[in-house]
């Protein structure tokens, strides 16, 4: 950077007469001369007028400690060495006593912006032109601010009208805020002759080196350094309120083989946004890449404002832009500043940007290759395509696997009978689903619109959730024995037949079929369900019809695709047998909602809704033996006494819920800890790996990897002797820590495990949501110091 | 309203006029200790009934503007709140103004680091008018009779412990 002068800075920082005494041979024309403090109107710097005056060197009060004296010196320079007669520069130089500064077009987290107004009498002003700024670390590191120290000019160009045939006049208005322990808000007013500044100081030298000097600290175009820049982003829609990660990529090589020297500052705030609206941007931090040196990388995380409703801050263009000023570096530690102008999500998702992979990471998670891995994916289409395939996949999940028994059966039942019944069957099915995955979208939107952070499976975090489907998968079990018949219309009884395969029943096994699946996670959905929560509501419902897509596909293929039905089996006397057993395997569901309902709400609530189940059951009996009789009225009073039942049953269930006492979390037998970002940086000091699952009691993915894997003997070994740090962030109750957490990583739901390296803990390893035992002893292997790996190999 | 402008070239002009705006400046109330705390009613902050200062008479109060924008202030405010914990509230009151133009910027601050006493809202700024505020932040230490004792300005470490020692110096004094 270069510096003023020392002369031309010695003689302007002598106050008082002995300088003005020098202005006119150092022709810097001094308009206002002291500003010792513009102190009585402490309003905000917007202020129409202020007071300017001195304050008297050592002002205190009996207790002060105010050292008082002039704090800044503004002058209005006009430099006359221009390169056309109608073209001057002018500028207003800022010299700030030690100490002290002032802040840029962006003032950061606090503070506030300067803003310079200029009035030309026979002319026009362009642009201000800001030097780059220096970041300020501000009330003990709570605050980081952008501004200037020292000396600074801001300068425009004034174009002079030559048909002006008075005399051309300048002055400027400026409204700022110095600070040092103290804070000064002011207005400065300015004003000169223009034409008088030309004619007595027609060409100086120095002067005009004082506007160059600063003119080469203003940022110029990345394209004039041969650097060509890029925006990613964790997802294609911003939501107002929310949190999102977004890199700023600078490539060096704009044609092959021809490559520059610079990358993104290795060390400090590397990129200064210009604005914090739409989106307020913490300092971002140069990130590594992977193994090309003229790719280089600064991650942040920004929050976008609560009040924007998709407009950009500047009325030139309709789509948000990402703007500020990136700092570069060259090999020899040499830094220059480049402008950044770059695309921006919008709300809606309209405006094209480039996303960043599931590995990114502001510091999230480092490639295992050794490096950030950047990918232009998953754009919508592949999204579309893993939330598709990951429906399809979680058919082969535990959760759903109950319901498929049935539908497996239900087909069977009807093989080789009515071909086009068989269809009826599987596109009811294929709407229940589709209407229950549409329907839980359009929750998780209400639910947001309502100020509330959900996930998926959010809905087995409320207790009266887990209670009703309690009831539900009860009798659908006790239909399944044969105690009663499922009947939706008021005359079905007499077509209790075909009601076990009807277009209604494989309906409603649609909607069993998604309240079950939700708490599973199966490959691929991860990335779809995350990325449909960070998206705009369009995405949201979108993702969630893929899903409920792909879950529906194998039986409408089955019941549509002739050539599929051979995968069925024959009808026979099996499958009353069948029908019965699998009765068994729904109750064994409602075996895991009371161990869900037992974490929600201790024993207590648990054995209440048991109690209910129970009476439900009873009931359900009553009305399998009214069923077949012949007073309909009966029939009809037991089933709406059934209804009642359940509704005043879950109000006692929900009542006593919400008095039971939820067990406390505490430190598992497997010596998992609670987890907290807190125990995860001690660990970490420690020089410990740390291992992090994020799981949730009602998380079948997650109970089955710890079954499977993380309480294998050969993982607890290796967990043991690699001295990992194990914890558990525990979401079987909404918690918004681990929502945030979870979200910070492009997840909405559970499970997600994280592998912290001591050496880089910014980047912890992601790994996979079914885990294996290959996989988790590689990554607690190559997170642990070399020094204990040496000893295992 | 007072402008201090000049003209090119006649120097003297400036430093008669800048040396005026000064002595008039000086002349404008600058409360001092000994003087006495003009009262006010402002709005409260959080919009729930209003924030005076007399009704804390017969209390030490310890009265302070600060704004989000000024990053001393809100190094304070957590300090502030640590001290009012400390001292006996039936004796001690802090009264805080807060000079945002935009409330919801000094609300957001609050609500990440909450203090348990009251900010009244003065975006216009006329109680600073009214103190002769020259600096932000600034707090004044005012006894049970509504006296100005203590004027501090600016904020840094380590200020607290003066401010508490005052503060217990002029709780004695019954």
């Amino acid at each position: 950077m270069k510096r003023i002068p020392e002369e031309a800075d010695e003689e302007e920082r002598k106050p008082g007469p002995a300088a003005a005494g020098r202005a006119g041979r150092i022709l810097v024309f001094l308009v206002a001369w002291l500003f010792a403090l513009g102190g009585s109107q402490l309003r905000a710097a917007t202020a129409s007028s202020s007071v300017l005056r001195a304050l008297p060197a050592g002002a205190s009060g009996e207790s002060g400690h105010y050292e008082g004296g002039a704090r800044l010196r503004a002058h209005l320079l006009v430099d006359a060495g221009r390169a056309t007669p109608d073209l001057v520069r002018v500028g207003v130089l800022f010299d700030l006593d030690p100490g002290w500064h002032l802040y840029w077009r962006n003032s950061g987290d606090t503070g506030l912006p300067t803003r310079v107004h200029w009035r030309v009498e026979g002319g026009e002003a362009g642009a201000l032109r800001w030097p780059a700024p220096q970041s300020f670390s501000e009330a003990d590191g709570l605050f980081v601010t952008f501004g200037y120290e020292g000396r600074v000019l801001l300068a425009s160009d004034v174009t002079l009208a030559p048909e002006f045939d008075r005399e051309h006049r300048i002055a400027v208005d400026i409204d700022l805020l110095i600070c040092q322990r103290e804070c000064i808000p002011a207005r400065i007013e300015l004003e000169r002759s223009l034409t008088a500044a030309l004619v007595d100081s027609p060409d100086n030298a120095s002067l005009s080196r004082i506007f160059d000097d600063f003119e080469a600290r203003v940022p110029v175009a990345p394209a004039s350094l041969g650097v060509e820049l890029e925006s990613l982003y964790d997802r294609s829609a911003l939501r107002p309120g929310s949190t999102f990660h977004a890199a700023i990529g600078a490539r060096a090589c704009t044609t092959p083989g021809e490559c520059v020297p610079w990358r993104i500052a290795a060390e400090g705030v590397v990129f200064f946004p210009a604005a914090t609206f739409p989106i307020r941007a913490e300092p971002a931090a140069a990130l590594p890449t992977r193994d090309d040196p003229h790719h280089s990388l600064a991650g942040f995380e920004a929050e976008v404002s609560e009040d924007w409703e998709g407009a950009d801050e500047s009325a030139a263009t309709s789509e948000p832009r990402l703007r500020g000023v990136l700092v570069l570096q060259d090999l020899s530690g040499r830094r220059a500043h480049v402008d950044v102008d770059l695309p921006l999500p919008s709300i809606d998702a309209s405006a094209q940007v480039t996303l960043l992979g599931e590995h990114w990471l502001p510091g999230v998670h480092e490639d295992p290759a050794g490096g950030v891995a950047i990918h232009s994916s998953p754009s919508l289409l592949e999204v579309i395509l893993l939330a598709l395939l990951g429906g399809l996949i979680l058919n082969l999940m535990p959760c759903v696997l109950p319901v498929l028994a049935i539908k497996v059966f239900g087909i069977a039942e009807m093989a080789g009978r009515d071909r086009s019944a068989l269809r009826r069957s599987g596109g009811a099915y294929a709407l229940g689903i589709l209407i229950s995955m549409a329907v839980l979208a359009g929750a998780v939107l209400a639910l947001r619109a309502a100020g509330g952070q959900v996930g998926w499976g959010f809905q087995f975090q409320s207790p009266l959730f887990v209670s009703a489907i309690s009831i539900v998968l009860v009798t659908f079990a006790l239909n399944l024995f044969g105690v009663f018949e499922i009947s939706f219309d008021a005359g079905g009884a007499a077509r209790l037949g075909e009601q076990t395969t009807g277009t209604r029943r494989s309906f409603f096994e649609g909607l069993l079929a998604v309240v079950l699946a939700t708490p599973c996670s199966a490959p691929f959905l991860g990335t779809a369900v995350g990325f449909a929560f960070a998206g705009s509501a369009l995405t949201i419902v979108l993702i969630f019809l893929c899903i409920g897509a792909g879950l529906a596909a194998p039986f409408v293929l089955i019941s549509w695709v002739p050539a599929w039905s051979r995968f069925v089996p024959r009808s026979g006397a099996w499958m009353l047998k069948l029908r019965s057993g699998l009765g068994f395997a729904l109750l064994a569901t409602v075996v895991w909602l009371l161990w869900i309902a037992g974490g929600l709400s201790g024993t207590e609530g648990m054995t209440t809704l048991l109690a209910l189940l129970v009476a439900i059951a009873f009931g359900l009996w009553i009305y399998g033996m009214l069923q077949h009789g012949e007073r309909t009225w009966l029939r009809t009073s037991a089933g709406i006494a059934l209804v009642l039942l359940a509704l005043v049953g879950l109000d006692l269930v929900r009542a006593r819920l919400a008095t039971a006492t939820p067990p406390l979390p505490g430190e598992s037998a497997e010596g998992w800890a609670a987890w907290s970002p807190g125990q995860v940086s001690a660990a970490l000091e420690e020089g410990r790996p740390v291992l992090v699952a994020f799981s949730a009691e009602w998380c079948i993915t997650c109970k089955l990897n710890e079954t499977v894997v993380l309480r294998d003997s050969r993982v607890l070994a290796e967990l043991e002797r690699l001295n990992v740090r194990v914890l558990r962030a525990d979401w079987t109750q909404r918690d918004e820590t681990i929502r945030a957490e979870l979200a910070r990583h492009g997840r909405a739901g559970v499970p997600l495990y994280l592998v912290y390296d001591p050496s880089s803990p910014e980047r912890p390893q992601v790994l996979p949501e079914l885990l294996s035992i290959g996989v988790v002893v590689d990554s607690i292997r190559a997170a642990a110091p070399p020094t204990t790996r040496d000893a295992a190999s | 309203m007072i402008r201090c402008q000049s003209k090119p070239g006649v120097l003297a002009t400036i430093v008669v006029v800048v040396l005026g705006c000064a002595l008039i400046a000086e002349a404008a109330v600058a409360l001092e200790p000994g003087d006495k705390a003009p009262g006010f009613s402002l709005p409260s902050l959080d919009g729930k009934g209003d924030v005076s200062l007399q009704s804390h008479r017969g209390k030490v109060v310890w009265l302070d503007f600060w704004a989000s924008w000024c990053p001393p202030c809100l190094s304070s405010l957590p300090e502030l709140e640590e001290l009012r914990k400390q001292m006996p509230a039936g004796e001690f009151q802090i009264v805080a103004v807060n000079l945002d133009e935009d409330k919801k910027k000094a609300l957001k601050f609050l609500a990440r680091n909450p203090v348990g006493y009251p900010s009244g809202s003065d975006p216009q700024g006329a109680l600073p008018d009214r103190y002769g505020l020259e600096t932000m932040p600034t707090s004044y230490l005012i006894d049970r009779d509504g006296v100005v004792r203590v004027v501090h300005k600016g904020y840094r470490d380590g200020d607290m412990k003066k401010i508490r020692a005052e503060v217990r110096k002029w709780l004695e004094r019954k």
